[in-house]
This record gives C-alpha cells, sequence and structure tokens, in this order.
C-alpha cells in the first residue's frame, strides 16, 4: 500500500471543509486512507474521480449539518441575549423605550412629508392630470397664477388634439333644503368630465344625472346631515344661491370619504352649469374661474399642448386690460405640492420645503439621538459582560462570530423597538396629534404604503446595525488574557462618549426651549388684550340688509339687548385695502366699513375726538375715525393732534374725527395695521353685532336662534360669539407648541437614557476605586457625588453651548410671532426667562439620573466589588 | 428516551460488530455492505459525530499506524446508553413485526 499518494491539496482543504469539526484531521486521514488503496489498486485518476465524487456527495449532509449547529447557536445565542437581557432589565428596558420612541416620532415626521409631498397622488389618472396656469404680469412683477379663464377649458378640450378632458372648479355657497332641513353648504362646482378625471369613488348611486347636468354628488358626512340612515340617491333637494335664486335639482350620488391627501375637497358638488343662475359669463375670458384640471391623453406631450394653448393667448389678453397675460401653461399634479408656494391663487396648498426638511431634519436627529445615547448604553453593557466575552474567545469563538453576536442581539432589540415604535405610533401618538389638530386624519395604512415598509426597515438597519456595529466591534477586541486577569483599561472612548452625551443634551435643550417659547407665546397671546370688548356679545353674518332689518326690529325689542349695530367688515373677519394720501406720502392701510354705533357696540376704546354721529350728516360722508397706529404713522409730533386733520382719500378729503385705540382685527400674528373707519351705507352691511346683558351669554344665543328663525325663516343661522372668533388661531399655536414640546420631551428622555448609560459607564470602569472609597470609609453620598462629577460636567457645559443657541432661537422665533412683544430689555428678561426653565428641567434631569445611575454601584459593598475586580 | 433512527441503528450495529476494529473506513464498508448502496464520507463523518454527541457512542484514538503516514484513527465503540438503545429498537421492532411472516408480505404483493 503506497500511504504516500494523497489527493490534490486544494481539493483535501475543500472536503475538510465540508467535514465536521475535525480538527486532529483524523476524519481526513480516513478518506486518504481508502482514497491510497484505490490508487493502489487501480489509477490515481481513479482515485482523483472517486475523492471528487465523494466531495459532491458529502454536500448535502454537510448543508445540513450547518444548519443544524446554526439553529443550535442561534438557540445558544439567543438563551445568552435573554439572560444578559433579564440581568440588565433597567438599561434594556431604557434602550427599548428610548428607541420606540424615536421611531414612533419618526414615523410620524415620516407620515406627515409623506402626505405633504403625495398629495393628490391617489387619482388614477396622476401622471395625465395637469394644472392649467398663466403668466401675468401686474406692475413690475411677473407671477404664475393657479387661477385660469372660465372658457379656456373646453376650448382646448375641443380644438387640442392631446387634451381628453378638462374640468373647471369653483367655488360658491347656498342654502340646501330638505324637506324641514335647512342649512348653509360650501358649494363646489365641477364640469361634466370631473369623476373620468379624478379619482373620487361612490358610495351609492352614481354619475349619471351630475353628468347631465340636473343632479349633486354629495358628501357623506352632508348626507348624514340632511338625510341620516335614509337612502339619498334620487330625493329632490333646493339649493339657495348666493343671489336668492333657487334650484331644484336631485342628488344623483354620495362620494366616499375624500382622502386626506386631497388638495381640494368637496360636501356638495354641483354641476358647472349651476354657474349661469348667479349670472355668471361662463364665455367670459376675462373672468376667471378656481382652477381648470386637463387630463391630457396618454402618449400626449405637455409641451406640444402648451403650444395648442398659445393660440388662445390673445383673447385673454384682449379680454384682460388690467393684467397682462403673457404666457399659459401646464403644471403636472405630481409637481404641484412642490411649485404651489410660487403660484398665486394656487388651489392646492403647497408645501414649505424648507419647514418639511426641517421636520425631516429634527425626525433624523432625534433618531440619531436615540442611537448615540444606544451606543452608549449598550458600550456600557458590553463592558459588564466582559468576562463572557473573554471566556468565548479562549475556548475558540472568532472575533466575527462575536460581532455577530452582539450585532444579533441588538438587531433583536431594535426589532422590538420598531415594533413597539409602530404601536406607539398607531395608538399614541396619532390619535393625539389627530386629536390636537382638527380636521387631521393621519393613518397607517400598513399594506398600501410600500413606501412606509421601506422607510421602516431603513430605520431598523440604522438603529440595529448603526447602534450595534460599534459596540459589537468595539468589544470584540477585547484581549481575553486582560479582561480574565482584570487588567482591562477602556481608554479613549470616554471622549467620545462625552461628545455623544453634549450633542444630545443641546440638541434637546434647543428643542425643549422652542417648545416652552411656542408655549408660553399661546398663552401670551390669549392673555393679550384684543383692544375691544369681546364678551357679550353675538354677531350674526347676513346676505341681505331686509332680512337684517326685520330681524333687528325683531332684537330692538328685547330688553337684554343694549345695543344692535351692523358692519360691512367686521372685527375679526378682515378688512379691506385701501390707499390713503396724506400731505403728498401715500399710506397702504387697512379699510373698515362699519354703521353707526358699531365702534360703540364692539366696546372700541377712544382716545381722542369722537365716534361717529348719527345725527351729524356730514359723518356718513367725509368723516373717518382711525386707530393709533395710523394716527403714528402720518408722523405727526403727537397721536391725538390727528384730530382734525384732513387726508385724501378716492380722491376726496375726509376728516379725521377721532383716534381710536390700537385694535387686533385679524390673528395677532399679523399685528396691528393702520386701520381707518368709515361709515357704510347699510344696504352694504353684512354683519350685525347684538351687545347683551342680564342673561348668560350662552343663553342668550338660544333667544337670538328663536328670533332669527321666527323674523328669517328659511335661512340657515350662522351667528357666533365674538370671544370665540380666534379659537381656530389658538387652537393652531397649540397644537404646533404641544407637538413641538413632544418632539422635545422625547429628546428628553432619549438624552437621559444616554446620559445614565455614561454613569454606568463610569460606575462599572471605576469599580475598584469604589471599593476602595468605601473601605476608607466614604459615605454612599459621597460616592454617587464623585461619580456623578462626570455628567454634571458634562451637562453644564452643554447647557453653556447650548443657552446662546437658544437664546439666538428665541429670539428669531419670537421676532416672527409677534412684533407687539419684541422691543426693550423688557423682552431680552422674557427670553432669559424662557430659557431658564429648559435649563432647569435638563439640570434636575442630568442629576436625577446620575444619582440613579450611580446608586446602585454606591450601594454595592465594597468586599463585593474588590473580589469581583480582584480575579 | 427517543427511538433511534434507522440510519442510527444501522451505524451503531455496524459498529458493534466491527468491535475493536471500528473506525470511519471499515464502518463505511459495514454499512455498505449491509444496505447494498453506497453514502458519502461526509454524511457518515455528520451521524457519527451527532452520535457521539447525543452519547450513543465514543470515540478513542488508535496508536500511530504507519500505513497513514504515523497519524492515528479515530476508533468508535458503543457505550452503555448506546447498547440500551439498541436494546430498545430491537423490541419494538420484534413488537412491530410480530405474527407477520416475510412470505406473507410476499404474497400480498
Amino acid at each position: 500500500m503506497n500511504d504516500h499518494i494523497r489527493p490534490n491539496r486544494f481539493l483535501r482543504w475543500l472536503f475538510e471543509k465540508l467535514l465536521p469539526f475535525d480538527p486532529l484531521g483524523v476524519s481526513s486521514a480516513d478518506i486518504e486512507e481508502v482514497y491510497a488503496s484505490i490508487a493502489d489498486e487501480s489509477s490515481k485518476r481513479r482515485a482523483d474521480l472517486w475523492y471528487i465524487g465523494q466531495i459532491f456527495s458529502s454536500i448535502p449532509a454537510a448543508l445540513n449539518n450547518s444548519q443544524y449547529w446554526g439553529l443550535f447557536m442561534f438557540k445558544h445565542y439567543a438563551i445568552a441575549a435573554i439572560r444578559n437581557f433579564k440581568r440588565h432589565r433597567l438599561t434594556t428596558a431604557l434602550n427599548i423605550t428610548g428607541l420606540s420612541a424615536a421611531v414612533g416620532a419618526t414615523i410620524v415626521m415620516f407620515l406627515f412629508i409623506d402626505l405633504q409631498l403625495n398629495m393628490d397622488s391617489f387619482h388614477e389618472n396622476l401622471d395625465d392630470i395637469y394644472l392649467v396656469e398663466h403668466e401675468a404680469r401686474v406692475g413690475d412683477a411677473v407671477d404664475a397664477w393657479g387661477n385660469s379663464p372660465m372658457p379656456l377649458g373646453p376650448e382646448m378640450a375641443e380644438s387640442i388634439p392631446g387634451v381628453a378632458a378638462t374640468v373647471r372648479l369653483a367655488r360658491g355657497s347656498a342654502s340646501m333644503q330638505y324637506g324641514d332641513m335647512i342649512a348653509g353648504e360650501s358649494l363646489r362646482f365641477a364640469d361634466d368630465e370631473f369623476f373620468n378625471v379624478f379619482t373620487f369613488p361612490l358610495v351609492s348611486g352614481n354619475a349619471t344625472e351630475f353628468e347631465n347636468g340636473r343632479g349633486i354628488i354629495l358628501s357623506e358626512r352632508t348626507t348624514a346631515k340632511y338625510f341620516g340612515e335614509d337612502d339619498p340617491v334620487g330625493q329632490e333637494v333646493f339649493l339657495t344661491l348666493s343671489n336668492g335664486k333657487t334650484i331644484g335639482t336631485v342628488v344623483s350620488g354620495v362620494a366616499e370619504r375624500v382622502p386626506m391627501a386631497s388638495s381640494f375637497g368637496f360636501h356638495v358638488l354641483a354641476p358647472y352649469s349651476y354657474l349661469t343662475e348667479l349670472d355668471v359669463d361662463l364665455s367670459d375670458w376675462g373672468a376667471y374661474t378656481s382652477a381648470t384640471y386637463a387630463l391630457l391623453r396618454p402618449g400626449a406631450e405637455a409641451s406640444e399642448v402648451e403650444e395648442g394653448m398659445s393660440s388662445f393667448l390673445p383673447l385673454v389678453a384682449a379680454a384682460n386690460q388690467d393684467r397682462e397675460v403673457t404666457k399659459l401653461m401646464l403644471e403636472s399634479l405630481t409637481d404641484l405640492p412642490t411649485s404651489a408656494l410660487q403660484l398665486k391663487q394656487s388651489p392646492s396648498a403647497g408645501v414649505f420645503p424648507v419647514a418639511y426638511l426641517m421636520f425631516g431634519f429634527i425626525a433624523l436627529l432625534v433618531l440619531l439621538v436615540a442611537c448615540l445615547s444606544y451606543v452608549n448604553i449598550a458600550i456600557a453593557k458590553a463592558m459588564q459582560r466582559s468576562k463572557e466575552i473573554g471566556l468565548r474567545k479562549v475556548v475558540g469563538s472568532y472575533r466575527i462570530q462575536l460581532i455577530g453576536q452582539f450585532l444579533g442581539e441588538n438587531i433583536i432589540l431594535s426589532l422590538g423597538a420598531l415594533v413597539i415604535g409602530v404601536f406607539l405610533a398607531e395608538f399614541l401618538f396619532i390619535p393625539w396629534i389627530n386629536s390636537t389638530q382638527d380636521g387631521l386624519g393621519f393613518e397607517l395604512n400598513y399594506l398600501e404604503n410600500r413606501l412606509l415598509w421601506m422607510f421602516l426597515l431603513g430605520v431598523l438597519g440604522v438603529t440595529g446595525v448603526g447602534a450595534g456595529l460599534y459596540p459589537a466591534l468595539f468589544v470584540s477586541r477585547f484581549q481575553p488574557s486582560k479582561v480574565l486577569r482584570g487588567t482591562l483599561q477602556v481608554t479613549g472612548k470616554k471622549r467620545l462618549t462625552r461628545l455623544m452625551l453634549g450633542a444630545q443634551l443641546v440638541f434637546s435643550f434647543l428643542l425643549l426651549t422652542f417648545g416652552v417659547v411656542l408655549l408660553e407665546n399661546a398663552k401670551h397671546q390669549r392673555n393679550l388684550d384684543w383692544g375691544y370688548d369681546s364678551d357679550n356679545r353675538i354677531v350674526v353674518p347676513f346676505q341681505e340688509a331686509d332680512q337684517m332689518r326685520s330681524f333687528r326690529s325683531e332684537l330692538d325689542m328685547d330688553a337684554n339687548v343694549i345695543r344692535t349695530a351692523g358692519s360691512t367688515e367686521h372685527i375679526g373677519r378682515g378688512a379691506q385695502p385701501l390707499l390713503v394720501k396724506y400731505e403728498g406720502q401715500e399710506l397702504s392701510v387697512d379699510q373698515m366699513g362699519v354703521g353707526f354705533n358699531y365702534l360703540e357696540t364692539m366696546g372700541v376704546r377712544l382716545r381722542e375726538g369722537r365716534f361717529f354721529d348719527e345725527n351729524r350728516a356730514a359723518d356718513a360722508q367725509g368723516a373717518l375715525v382711525v386707530n393709533s397706529k395710523f394716527a403714528l404713522s402720518l408722523g405727526l409730533p403727537e397721536v391725538e393732534s390727528a384730530v382734525g386733520q384732513f387726508v385724501e382719500v378716492d380722491g376726496r378729503q375726509m376728516e379725521i374725527i377721532g383716534v381710536a385705540e390700537d385694535l387686533y382685527s385679524s390673528a395677532f400674528v399679523f399685528g396691528i395695521e393702520p386701520t381707518v373707519f368709515t361709515i357704510t351705507p347699510e344696504e352694504s352691511h353684512r354683519f350685525l353685532v347684538i351687545q347683551v346683558s342680564g342673561l348668560e351669554a350662552n343663553q342668550f344665543g338660544e333667544v337670538v336662534l328663536s328670533k332669527w328663525r321666527k323674523s328669517v325663516p328659511n335661512t340657515p343661522f350662522t351667528g357666533f360669539y365674538q370671544h370665540t372668533i380666534l379659537d381656530d388661531y389658538f387652537a393652531g399655536l397649540d397644537g404646533s407648541a404641544k407637538i413641538f414640546l413632544f418632539i422635545s420631551g422625547i429628546a428628553l428622555i432619549i438624552a437621559v437614557m444616554g446620559l445614565f448609560g455614561l454613569v454606568l459607564i463610569t460606575v462599572t470602569k471605576r469599580g475598584r476605586e469604589i471599593g476602595i472609597r468605601k473601605s476608607l470609609g466614604a459615605s454612599d453620598w459621597n460616592i454617587i457625588r464623585v461619580m456623578q462629577s462626570d455628567t454634571l460636567k458634562v451637562a453644564v457645559i452643554s447647557l453653556l453651548i447650548g443657552a446662546p443657541i437658544s437664546y439666538l432661537a428665541i429670539s428669531v422665533v419670537m421676532n416672527g410671532l409677534n412684533q407687539a412683544t419684541s422691543d426693550s430689555g423688557e423682552a431680552f428678561v422674557m427670553r432669559l426667562v424662557f430659557l431658564l426653565s429648559p435649563i432647569v428641567i435638563i439640570l434636575a434631569a442630568t442629576i436625577l439620573t446620575s444619582v440613579a445611575g450611580s446608586y446602585r454601584g454606591a450601594r454595592m459593598k465594597p468586599v463585593d466589588i474588590l473580589r469581583q475586580n480582584a480575579n | 428516551m427517543k427511538l433511534l433512527t434507522r440510519s442510527e441503528e444501522m451505524l451503531l450495529l455496524a459498529v458493534w460488530r466491527l468491535q475493536e476494529d471500528a473506525y470511519g473506513v471499515t464502518i463505511r464498508d459495514q454499512m455498505n455492505n449491509v444496505s447494498g448502496k453506497t453514502s458519502s464520507f461526509g454524511a457518515l463523518f455528520v451521524s457519527l459525530d451527532r452520535l457521539v454527541r447525543k452519547g450513543h457512542l465514543e470515540s478513542y484514538m488508535s496508536d500511530s499506524l504507519p500505513i497513514r503516514g504515523g497519524k492515528r484513527r479515530r476508533m468508535f465503540r458503543l457505550t452503555t446508553k448506546g447498547r440500551m438503545a439498541l436494546c430498545e429498537i430491537r423490541q419494538v421492532e420484534r413488537a412491530l413485526w410480530h405474527g407477520i411472516s416475510e412470505n406473507a408480505l410476499a404474497a400480498i404483493s
């Protein structure tokens, strides 16, 4: 037997890989024995063939075996991981909480951005729908406009071959009547191709009657309001338009709830032809409809269609003498969300790119902070497992196996955090945000949103791999001999962990300050003097002066009514722009047309001069009451001396008879504009203000309502209390403050957990020092003080860095939010006060966590620590 | 205790039969002779490895042998546990085949 004949070295190496663990090579030797005997008996070639055959036929068994061990080791690692999680319950819980909170917050942010960027993307024809826009020059400014001339849509559909259909949209209002039920509704007029262009599924009925111009489509909400549970399809309803004309129509169909991602919705969708009832000339190239959408034929180029559109330019230009229309163009519906901001009169709200970039940035930063804090804690935990790692290495663990183990543990942990994060988002964050901001209807559509899944997997990758990789690489480098002898020195990482912690603290400080500022601002604005009396005033908007007269006479008989007054513009509901000339300078100011007594009824405070007097004939024509800001802008030495001055309005000289205190005629953000009050005739009045006393104001609301029903039947009542006029505005303020507080809270929680991790590291690393200190007589508190001085330093330094940044941020925000409070030393003090509470919160959180973190270390018996460290 | 599988049973019996001479090559020859099929070395070593881990077999090293270039052989022998397992499977098999003759089976098919 020739024992020198051996198979090829490469083949031997290959076979070895396929055999079970065989360090001595005895299994291979067995095979080579057979190989040699075959070579002996026949030939080497034959033996080689046999050997290769053996390699191939061994592959299934080897694969099987590797899976067996894979499972075996997985079980082993899982047990190790679970034991480890159990042993460090607190830090594991902290880790999962922090990460899942960050994941939840990121999901909310993602939804928010996704929604805005994918506005209108649910339409099936999305890629072929375009908004018709035009470019016009007014003065020196050239702008793109989102509205379009009325006849353009149908003309395009008729004469341009690439256009399959066009839909014009217009707004209106009407009171709708079915049986006894009458209410005011906002209408949306649309061309008959509406449902062929857009995708709005119907729940019941069909669009036939609507497309024939004889029926309307209702939303589910409107249907429920008028018909309850009954079937509305085919029922006759009456629409009384704003000019008083009544149209009988039928309910053609009921539409499904309009998705939140739709840039326009409707409650009552009426045929476009109904506009003729409003005396609108549909063929007038000078009249504009709020939007025209064009559906292009598949394959048609937008540029070709635009070329075709240019033939209408002369028609448009001829009908628009005051503004020079230079171009007609198309904008894809997919581009609209990002470009809508530049568009005047845009039908879509548009996205502030900066705002959403910021939102996304904040979300990513929160996630980053969470990862940083995770890394800190993971390192601390790995340090405590240094003996396990040492032992693993001694019994033959490869570094790659250790990395795999730690990375795997972290991925499992972050997978858990991801699941919890989704739950948090679904059941806590989203309902909460939906409840703060009225009308927001965020939804997590798990199945439909592929992007969301990709995003979530991305988040998992970032947190699991990103947060786990560093600790995994770090701990797998330990040298077993050092670890087991207890001489392992971890140096150099301290600076990094401190840096990460500092960054977290600075960031949460900044966010916290923002939250506090926004909240304080909301509170501050609530307490601001509105400049007039808003209590006990009921305001009733009108359409016709006749109605007002009879209603007013009804009211005047009531003993609880102190005064009533009409007005054209109403405080809190906007004003008209007006150009005023005074001694050669032109001032653009706000104008409010009011009736006699209006200023008195609203409790506007007089500063100098007098209000309008019904008995002086001149007041109705040539008199003005101005606010203090207006008086100031005249440039007179004293505000009071404005009384008696003449200003030129529309070529007429008008006398200023009184100066009123400043008042907020719209939301506070817009500040106070120079305003003039003028008398307008009763026919133009649209509001009636009722000042009441004696009764509780809300009780009196019922009285007003019943009088309304009596004197003006068949018209919906739209009155409100003056003190509720800014409720929406305040709700919005509170909402944004809440969101900021929420984010900053999460960032702070995460940062605090990072802090905890840092303290744990310190305590573990300085265990022997603690033991020696304690055995020399140091008290628990003494130890805690020593241990936390490190983190406290980091906290103080990050506050020192964060404070100026936050101060700057506050200044910017406050200047933007409200001009009234942005001057002088008072504002400076206020900003410092705003800084104070975040500082206190962060310091308290820092101290508390580091005390809690070092408490365990401090409580340990010195014997235990020293013995543990000695082996 | 779990019953042995057929291949485990065959392996253990082969080791038992070979007594002092049981190592990879001989075990494989024995298996091939009994079953009439050739099995790969890879599968053989995996199965032997598992039987050792389960405690049915134990291995020891032979003296160094000149024919293998001085390398030693990994010899296998049954443990008490392995013997017990074989007895058990023998009982089960006897009960399973009780009253059935091979002739009768052949007649049916």
